[in-house]
């Protein structure tokens, strides 16, 4: 079912529609949450109000100026960005992060889980240190949901610069997962 | 086919190959060296764990219908309308007293009165 058709059916009152919404676009706001460098509590409660703010501002949705997935990560960005300026809460990842995160990955052997934890350390770090705007148009990239074409959208860039950044930020943290030498 | 240069900038950009680039990367050193440049970031990016939490729509849904069932606040109940009732309440009480002041106390001293 087309996200505009639920939206549609959710104006008219069947709430059940707006689920399918957020069962279709949870787990990708999570990531893009998670990304940004909240941590997984605070994921679901920033996932759940970008929910019930795209639930209360529904009317305004117009499917002609965009895809549902651009706006609700629309909504998603301003809400991670209040946040983080009202609470400072840009995500340090304390090493029981780091381990619960390297617990999820592949890795069965203790040595590879300690190098997978050293990564993510490496570029959870990369990841703070980038510019805003590259940071942002990286990680909704990482977004499968959405294409460059609405990336650029959020953004309000043009898609060469969508690319550009892109190309960037995974240039630089490339570079910051390099085995350093000591 | 698409040149190297093209592809390997779209394999840095972290673009999906279709299956013929894919044969191509494999056979190509060049673009190869790409790919392994990045797999390690890639990889890593996976790792980072977006799991959802078990109900997790259920919740917002549960929030959704309390907010739906929950009346709207009246309009003097909007903490906006009640800061500034207060405002008022406050500017009215320092104008009487002013007025008392003037009016009352300082003429009755001023007429040698006791206060």
């Amino acid at each position: 079912m087309e996200d505009t058709f639920l939206v549609t059916q959710t104006l008219k009152g069947q709430q059940e529609a707006f689920r399918l919404l957020v069962v279709r676009y949870q787990r990708p706001l999570f990531r893009f949450l998670r990304m940004l460098g909240f941590q997984p509590a605070h994921v679901e409660d920033l996932a759940q109000l970008t929910f019930l703010r795209a639930y209360r501002s529904l009317n305004a949705f117009e499917p002609s100026k965009g895809s549902f997935s651009t706006w609700l990560f629309t909504i998603a960005k301003r809400l991670a960005a209040q946040e983080h300026e009202r609470s400072h809460h840009r995500h340090e990842v304390s090493a029981t992060d780091v381990e619960t995160l390297a617990a999820v990955s592949d890795a069965t052997d203790p040595a590879e889980a300690a190098s997978v934890a050293q990564r993510l350390r490496h570029l959870e770090a990369a990841l703070r240190a980038l510019p805003d705007g590259l940071r942002s148009t990286f990680l909704l990239s990482q977004i499968k949901e959405l294409t460059l074409e609405e990336v650029a959208e959020v953004e309000g860039c043009a898609i060469g610069t969508v690319k550009s950044r892109i190309h960037r930020a995974r240039e630089q943290l490339r570079l910051a997962l390099l085995p350093k030498e000591s | 086919m698409k040149p190297c240069s093209e592809m390997q900038e779209r394999i840095a950009r972290g673009d999906i190959l279709l299956s013929a680039e894919q044969q191509h990367v494999a056979t190509c050193t060049s673009c190869a060296s790409v790919v392994m440049a990045y797999s390690v970031l890639d990889q890593t990016l996976d790792a980072i764990s977006h799991d959802v939490p078990a109900g997790f729509a259920d919740r917002v849904m549960a929030a959704l219908a309390s907010e739906v069932a929950s009346p709207p606040r009246r309009w003097f109940e909007r903490p906006s309308i009640q800061l500034a009732l207060a405002h008022a309440g406050a500017l009215c009480a320092a104008v009487n007293v002013a007025r008392f002041l003037a009016r009352v106390l300082l003429p009755s001293i001023a007429s040698g009165g006791v206060p």
